[in-house]
């Protein structure tokens, strides 16, 4: 009796393949991502199908299952899946909230060991663009006179250092922009940035 | 012996002087081990809440990365109808996902739906249900019954949380000309082509489709996903998309070939035909414009005793999508046709979203309906839907 044909046998055995060449170790898991790149793939990805969802919707743990079920369904890579994971679960942070009063004695060391630019073109430039006019709905736009960057370096760096939400906009700002690593002096870096730039 | 005076009011002075040395001594010492002990006790206070806060942070953190999880996630919506006719409210699908997830290595997946008939009857459908293995970072092996991989609609944007409208494109439903799901087994995942394209692919084989026979002619392609293979061959295809962020540009194709089928009086009798599919779908973002379309074709063979001909089912959606910056409002319009051996339906919708939050919108849309009988009726439709 003729149970599968030749074809079906071929897809099989590469499944077969496939299964024995992964590891089937298992060690710390999910492995940690990279939150700054985790940015970029979210707002890349995740708005392709759906509205993008904030990440203080649910929990790092439900984040780690819904992040592997959006794996499936939308093709993602581990690797983008990890780093998605990374700046949702670091985005529902609730940080102690700093209050800076005067931006020119707030610490100006950078602990990322990268300028301004690198920085925005690394995390901010997911939600922010390029153009810094803002890729995603009710991002501020930076070249707007009356804008964002209207506000005072005080208020701008309360905002850098505590994520702020914007009218509009799918989710709010995180701290630091969803990446714990930078410190004041690297979040000045950026604000000089966008001051020159924008 | 004799001892002067002077003598002896010197040694009972000697006497007294040391004997309250030695009181006051022995009082500092008994007051010293008091405060030690005390200070003792403190000590074994403080280090035994310590170690209970330890046992609580500890318990605290073991939800958040359990070598097993238990997860639960989906969408529903309700609904109100009007047409001609008159108007009703209806409650739409309640779609429950449950993830059982070990590590990063295995994942059980299910999808039920739970509506409710115009008797008020609740029916309970099983959409899919899989075990995922991750085999590595660019492939997962999944085996069950899945949502076919063909075309992009019918696997990612029919929830009623994502879809933009509250019905479906013509075509893109269940009996339309966008397979539903098959049982078998497939290999889908992602890798970087290059820096500026994200790839991703799907390749199954499963036991395939039927066709729907009414007074031996085909009427309708059926995909529910068979749990059976009567005409003993197996179907085979895939999807092969890519996606550009630089562009945000999307853009996929589906091709899939084997047998289908026939089934009379929701029976499948062993006669079969030769089943080929073809699909082509896109999806671009500017901002907040969003533009989706996809056609879809399955082809039938004849049968080979000549009594039946071959027959086609194709279908094509486009849909414009608008979010006003700022706010939390939306327009969008689709046109679709589906062509049948024996009919062509046609539906134009338009309509405006409020989205409460990412997950959370209430949808109102006109939709106009034509057939070849031109007996289709234009409706009203007011959804809620929820993803959770």
């Amino acid at each position: 009796m003729k149970i599968f044909n030749l074809k079906t046998y071929a897809l099989i055995a590469a499944a077969g393949l496939l299964t024995l060449s992964s590891s089937l170790t298992a060690g710390e898991w999910p492995p940690t991502g990279n939150a700054s790149k985790g940015a970029k793939a979210w707002a890349d990805n995740c708005g392709r199908c759906h509205n993008i969802r904030d990440g203080k919707e649910l929990r790092d743990d439900q984040w780690i299952s819904t992040m592997f079920h959006m794996r499936m369904r939308a093709g993602l890579t581990g690797q983008d899946t990890r780093d998605i994971l990374s700046f949702l679960q670091a985005s529902n942070n609730v940080p102690v909230k700093k209050i800076v009063r005067n931006t020119s004695k707030v610490s100006t060391e950078a602990t990322a060991g990268l300028t301004g630019k690198d920085i925005y073109t690394q995390t901010c430039i997911a939600c922010h663009g390029g153009d810094g006019k803002g890729a995603l709905p009710g991002t501020p736009n930076f070249t707007d006179k009356h804008g964002r960057l209207s506000k005072t370096d005080d208020e701008l760096m309360n905002s850098l250092i505590n994520g702020i939400q914007s009218p509009g906009s799918p989710m709010a700002m995180p701290a630091k922009g969803g990446n714990s690593e930078l410190a004041t002096g690297d979040l000045k870096n950026v604000l000089e940035y966008l001051r020159k730039t924008f | 012996m004799r001892i002067s005076k002077h003598a002896l009011r010197r040694s009972l002075l000697t006497l007294a002087i040391s004997g309250a040395i030695a009181s006051t001594y022995s009082a500092a010492l008994l007051a010293a081990d008091s405060t030690n002990n005390s200070a003792s006790q403190e000590i074994e206070t403080l280090w035994q809440t310590v170690e209970k806060l330890n046992q609580q942070i500890a318990q605290a953190e073991e939800w958040k990365s359990p070598n097993t999880l238990i997860h639960m996630a989906g969408y529903a919506d309700v609904n109100y109808i009007s047409t001609d006719d008159g108007s009703n409210f209806a409650t739409g699908a309640f779609a429950p996902i449950f993830h059982y997830q070990y590590q990063d290595k295995v994942m059980l997946e299910t999808e039920l739906a739970f509506s409710v008939d115009e008797m008020g009857e609740t029916e309970v459908e099983m959409e899919y249900f899989t075990i995922d293995y991750f085999l590595n970072d660019n492939a997962a092996l999944v085996m069950g019954r899945f949502l076919s991989p063909l075309g992009q609609f019918r696997q990612n944007y029919h929830p009623s949380w994502i879809n933009k409208l509250p019905s479906a494109p013509q075509g893109f439903g269940h009996g339309g000309a966008a397979p539903i799901a098959d049982v078998g087994v497939q290999v889908r995942g992602g890798f970087k082509m290059g820096s500026s394209i994200n790839a991703n692919y799907a390749v199954y084989t499963g036991n395939g489709v039927g066709a729907e026979m009414a007074d031996d002619e085909l009427e309708e392609a059926h995909s529910p996903g068979f749990n059976a293979d009567v005409d003993g061959a197996k179907n085979y295809g895939g999807r092969f998309g890519m996606y550009m962020p630089t562009s945000k540009l999307d853009v996929g194709f589906s091709w899939a070939t084997g047998k289908a089928g026939e089934i009379t009086d929701e029976v499948q009798t062993g006669v079969k035909r030769d089943w080929d599919f073809i699909g082509a779908d896109f999806t671009w973002h500017l901002g907040g414009l969003d533009v989706r379309g996809e056609y879809v074709k399955q082809s039938y063979g004849e049968r080979s005793d000549g009594t039946s001909e071959g027959v086609d089912f194709d279908a094509t959606y486009v849909q414009v999508a608008y979010r006003f910056p700022a706010t939390k409002w939306e327009v969008v319009a689709r046109t679709s046709t589906y062509n049948k051996p024996e009919d062509t339906l046609k539906r134009s919708s338009a309509g405006v979203n409020y989205i409460f939050t990412s997950s959370v919108l209430t949808k109102l849309a006109y939709e106009s309906n034509d057939n070849d009988a031109g007996d289709a009726q234009d409706r009203i439709l007011l959804q809620m839907a929820y993803g959770f």
